[in-house]
């Protein structure tokens, strides 16, 4: 069973680890640990759900208008869409 | 700036006075733009949003920084990140419009403590019965409310790492901050996001946990069924 202080240990890493800014040793060694504590894996579980969710929230948004003048401004300097 | 960061800045940008170049006689050139450039439109209103204060400025900054870019289409390094080229671009077409309000904004530097606060929002999600909201609820709405709540500062931070997937370093070099600085905003602006998040979930009734029974009291335990008079 994994010990209080490195369950501590590893999730000091939650935020970088979900962000691939680990170091590969730190990430390996949360890996491992990981793999064999329920109660990190599910912190983990739960914040790299809520991540996603944030991703395919932000990331709607219409930008068609934008887009068709900013063509018009390239057309203007010679670009062209076959 | 810094001299790190004057080597990330692509060629066009680091040459002063650069001359537009001739008319490209490569077929291709508007095509290679087309399909490598024109994608990443979306994540460069982004960017730009979190540079300029008004939405109409914002807008005039894509268009430039596109039609920049198309300008400079040959010096670009096929293959390369245009995603990081394309943002460069735009940071520097702000700076060199106009001068950037300097954020003041008291930061905590205790990334630790809002990792921490992270795991204790998770318990609270768990023990309040929302703890499976993201598979249950469509929470799109709740977090794009949440967001826009967010102060500016933290709004930046979350669009270009969690929505654009900007690592901590190119966001850092887009908003002209130190690295830590994206790190702890980050940490606290998820934060707040979650908190919103589950106090959104439990009150528009989507808690598995049942509110618990009122309390055994003399009056409700005198022979008489519960919940009937």
């Amino acid at each position: 069973m994994a010990s209080r202080d490195e369950c501590t240990t590893i999730v000091r890493q939650l935020w970088p680890y979900l962000d691939g800014a680990l170091p590969d040793a730190m990430q390996a060694r949360v890996v491992a640990h990981l793999e064999g504590c329920v109660n990190c894996r599910s912190h983990f579980d739960y914040e790299r759900e809520f991540l996603a969710a944030v991703r395919n929230a932000g990331a709607s948004g219409d930008f068609e208008p934008l887009r068709a003048r900013v063509l018009s401004a390239l057309a203007d300097q010679g670009f062209t869409t076959s | 700036m810094t001299l790190a960061s004057r080597e990330l800045l692509p060629p066009v940008v680091a040459t002063a006075g650069v001359s537009a170049p001739p008319e490209s006689v490569d077929p291709g050139r508007d095509a290679d733009f087309a399909r490598v450039a024109l994608p990443l439109l979306p994540t460069i209103a982004r960017v730009a949003g979190s540079l300029a204060r008004d939405r109409a400025d914002a807008d005039d900054l894509v268009q430039e920084t596109f039609l920049k870019a198309f300008r400079h289409w040959h010096t670009f390094v096929p293959g390369s990140d245009c995603k990081r080229w394309l943002a460069a671009i735009c940071r520097n077409t702000f700076f060199a419009q106009r001068a950037r309000q300097r954020w003041v904004t008291a930061v905590g530097d205790d990334m630790e403590l809002e990792t921490f606060a992270a795991v204790h929002l998770h318990k609270l999600a768990r023990d309040r019965g929302v703890e499976d909201v993201f598979a249950r609820l469509d929470v799109g709405p709740a977090i794009r409310e949440a967001i826009d709540a967010l102060d500016a500062p933290f709004r930046d931070v979350v669009l270009l790492v969690d929505v654009e997937e900007f690592r901590y370093e190119e966001a850092a070099d887009v908003l002209g901050i130190p690295v830590g600085t994206v790190r702890s905003r980050l940490y606290r602006a998820r934060r707040q996001l979650q908190a919103s998040l589950v106090d959104y979930a439990f009150d528009a009734g989507f808690s598995s946990v049942r509110r618990p029974p009122p309390a055994l009291t003399a009056a409700n335990t005198s022979g008489v069924p519960h919940g009937k008079s």
